[in-house]
């Protein structure tokens, strides 16, 4: 079961193959991988918005050289020069590709650095949601019992939660100064360091002192040491946060971009976690996974060898179609004045901006708006096309 | 069906209280403007100010302040005053809830009259460019944030500035009364954001209202409805419709939840008063009492919607058991 999602990728035939030109002798194997790609590749719509999605990276990636190369001013360069003869913000022209905002900054620049913001945002908050999201909807779906209750009473929390309100709560309160809830690294790096090497010793204690089922070898020293490696995963970071990072203390959630990943990330990590639950829990009950059970494989293996691999389609689906959501989200809040301290352009901010003087200056909300629309529908495009072709039998 | 209810309504009271908990420890633990030093004006004196603090009850310990939240909302529904100006939170909600229902509730109806017969007619024409037109319009009003399409469509159609005169515009709220005292007013003042606020949901129901119908086209009994000769219009009325719409009041209980806790972002962009704008404002102002009401209301909203649904459910699926 390692080779993807096989279950998610049967290749429905007529729907999008040639159907006349393939005769029975013709059939030929592929891959769950050559299925996708088979079928992806005749989505033109959704190619067009891929491209355009690798193009905007670039352009975020490189929004000051580009600036530079149109000749167009930096995003932050103020100028009187640039104001009309009544002092407020100018139209499209050739020196202000898309006019001035009320400072006489250039709108062009400042949307195209705006990019970087939403892209940083919504990648960086989709990894967060993905990483806990995954992990909680299968411990939860697998081991099921208190965890489960735990999780979904939580959950439960979380999304009665006025999520806007409790943003804006944040956000305002660790706007001030270093930001809010001040931890020391220092220590948080030795508790994790710690909590790695106990794990580590107990998973090496107690499979190689507990007494070996019958007809099972006792456990080999390299089997031992393999089973300890995954508490990797703390000691390293651990030893990084304790002796790599100098700065002793700091913020949990610093002002600007943080606040508005830790938001993104706590109210979107509850529906991620409820989709892979559920999967889990049909996955769980499935022959295979009682074969592997039954041939004496472990909790970890049946969870990342058997389970993990048929959970690739829905996670792939679900984590594009969260991304131009995140990009909304990140939006809103900057147009509610959290997120990017003032002279950082991002798009949600300028359009609030644009409110003072939309009436008069229509190019101010028009541009970052039409940026932020484009992305979004192109995340959106793209993430309904790896839909279809990771999942035909939806008939969408 | 009953013991579940009881079951359900009593973890909505202890989720309740959680919430109030959390919003009270968030509240302490996070730095922000000091309510006393706000509220004594532009030169406080250190007395002044210490005399504010005990008179809002500041100067006790946050459990104290909490508990004594607790008796007074749980035994006498009272939500407490203001820090900034003394009115009661209560008085305040109830002003601003009108507007934001008013909202919401058009919206709803826009959208679902709008969304529900694109959904149908596009999964009818499956594949072909009614279907294509429909769901590419969709993916694009999801797509756009309502608070610029709310800016767009009053550059464009507002009374006052648009292009196309044809809504009444941002200011056309009126400052005193809602949409039972004075509906003349408010009714025109709300069509333009409804239809801005509708936007985005009409998508998201005829893209959801058209996966549902398609797949439940294909059922069996659906061809067994046409084989006994029953005409195309009954087929799908009383056999797809009938069984497609159900799962739509799952995501309308959730949808309208979040809305009357208060639609933030249409409120702002089309100055109405209504609760987002009040939870907005008293955030900005550290007003502990007002933003505590504001997210104990939005989340009853939220959980009794979600109660609501499960039980509308079960009457319209008659599978579903609890």
């Amino acid at each position: 079961m390692s080779t993807g999602a096989a279950e998610m990728l049967q290749d429905t035939g007529g729907t999008i193959t040639d159907g006349a030109g393939t005769s029975p002798a013709a059939i030929a194997a592929r891959s769950p991988i050559q299925l996708f790609w088979r079928r992806l590749r005749h989505d033109k719509v959704a190619l067009t918005a891929a491209i355009f999605i690798v193009v905007l990276i670039f352009i975020a990636i490189f929004a000051g050289p580009l600036i530079s190369l149109t000749g167009q001013r930096p995003p932050n360069e103020q100028s009187t020069k640039y104001l009309d003869s009544f002092g407020s913000a100018s139209g499209p022209s050739s020196a202000n590709w898309f006019g001035t905002d009320a400072l006489g900054r250039s709108v062009f620049s400042r949307v195209l650095v705006g990019a970087q913001v939403s892209l940083k945002v919504a990648f960086i908050s989709t990894a967060v949601i993905l990483v806990i999201g995954v992990t909680l909807g299968m411990v939860a779906g697998y081991y099921r019992g208190w965890i489960d209750t735990l999780l979904a009473r939580t959950m439960d929390v979380i999304l009665a939660f006025p999520v806007l309100l409790l943003a804006l709560g944040l956000g305002a309160a660790c706007s001030f100064g270093n930001g809010c809830i001040q931890i020391n690294y220092d220590r948080v790096g030795q508790v994790v360091f710690a909590l790695g090497v106990v794990g580590a010793l107990a998973t090496v204690g107690w499979r190689g002192l507990r007494p070996p089922p019958e007809g099972v070898a006792p456990p080999k020293r390299k089997e031992l040491a393999l089973a300890a490696l995954p508490w990797l995963v703390l000691i390293v970071p651990g030893i990084l946060l304790w002796l790599v990072i100098k700065k002793t203390t700091g913020a949990l959630i610093s002002p600007g971009l943080p606040v508005v990943i830790f938001i993104i990330a706590l109210a979107g990590v509850p529906y991620m976690a409820r989709i892979i639950r559920g999967q889990v829990l049909s996955l769980r009950e499935k022959e295979f996974v009682e074969a592997a059970m039954s041939l004496g494989a472990s909790d970890s293996r049946i969870i990342f060898r058997h389970i993990l691999p048929n959970l690739v389609a829905p996670i792939i689906v679900y984590t594009t179609l969260i991304i131009p959501t995140n990009i909304l989200f990140e939006a809103a809040l900057s147009f509610l004045g959290v997120g990017v301290q003032p002279p950082t352009a991002s798009w949600g901010s300028m359009i609030a901006d644009a409110i003072e003087i939309f009436d008069t200056a229509w190019w101010y909300m028009t541009f970052p708006g039409i940026a932020l629309l484009l992305t979004v529908l192109a995340f959106n495009l793209v993430g309904d096309g790896l839909q279809d072709a990771l999942n035909p039998r939806t008939g969408r | 069906m009953i013991p579940f209810i009881i079951r359900r309504l009593i973890w909505m009271v202890a989720l309740l209280l959680i919430i109030s908990f959390l919003t009270f420890v968030i509240f302490y633990t996070l730095p922000s403007a000091d309510p006393a030093l706000l509220r004594a004006g532009k030169q406080p004196t250190p007395e002044l100010v210490a005399t504010i603090r005990q008179q809002l009850g500041l100067d006790k310990p946050f459990y104290v302040q909490y508990v004594k939240y607790l008796d007074r909302l749980v035994f006498h529904f009272d939500f407490g005053y203001s820090y900034q100006n003394n009115v009661s939170v209560k008085s305040q909600i109830f002003d601003r809830l009108p507007a934001t229902g008013a909202l919401a509730l058009g919206g709803m109806l826009v959208w679902l009259l709008v969304g529900i017969p694109i959904g149908i007619l596009a999964a009818l024409k499956h594949g072909r460019w009614p279907d294509k037109l429909a769901m590419g319009a969709a993916l694009v009003a999801i797509s756009a944030p309502v608070y610029w399409l709310g800016l767009v469509s009053l550059y464009l159609f507002s009374d006052e500035l648009g292009k196309f005169p044809l809504f009444k515009g941002q200011g056309a709220y009126p400052s005193s009364g809602n949409i039972f005292t004075n509906p003349g007013a408010v009714i025109p003042a709300l069509i333009l954001p409804c239809l801005v606020l509708a936007a985005s949901f009409a998508a998201v129901y005829a893209r959801f209202m058209r996966g549902n119908l398609i797949e439940v086209m294909s059922e069996d009994y659906v061809r067994t409805a046409r084989a006994k000769g029953l005409r195309e219009r009954r087929v799908v009325l009383r056999h797809g419709v009938r069984s497609a719409i159900t799962p739509i009041v799952t995501i309308l209980g959730l949808d309208l939840g979040i809305l009357l806790g208060g639609a933030i972002l249409t409120e702002s962009v089309f100055n109405i008063p209504g609760v987002g704008r009040l939870a907005f404002d008293s955030i900005q102002k550290s007003d502990l009492p007002t933003v505590q009401g504001t997210v104990l209301m939005g989340a009853f909203f939220i959980i009794l919607l979600n109660l609501v649904v499960d039980v509308i459910y079960a009457f319209l699926d008659p599978r579903v058991r609890y």
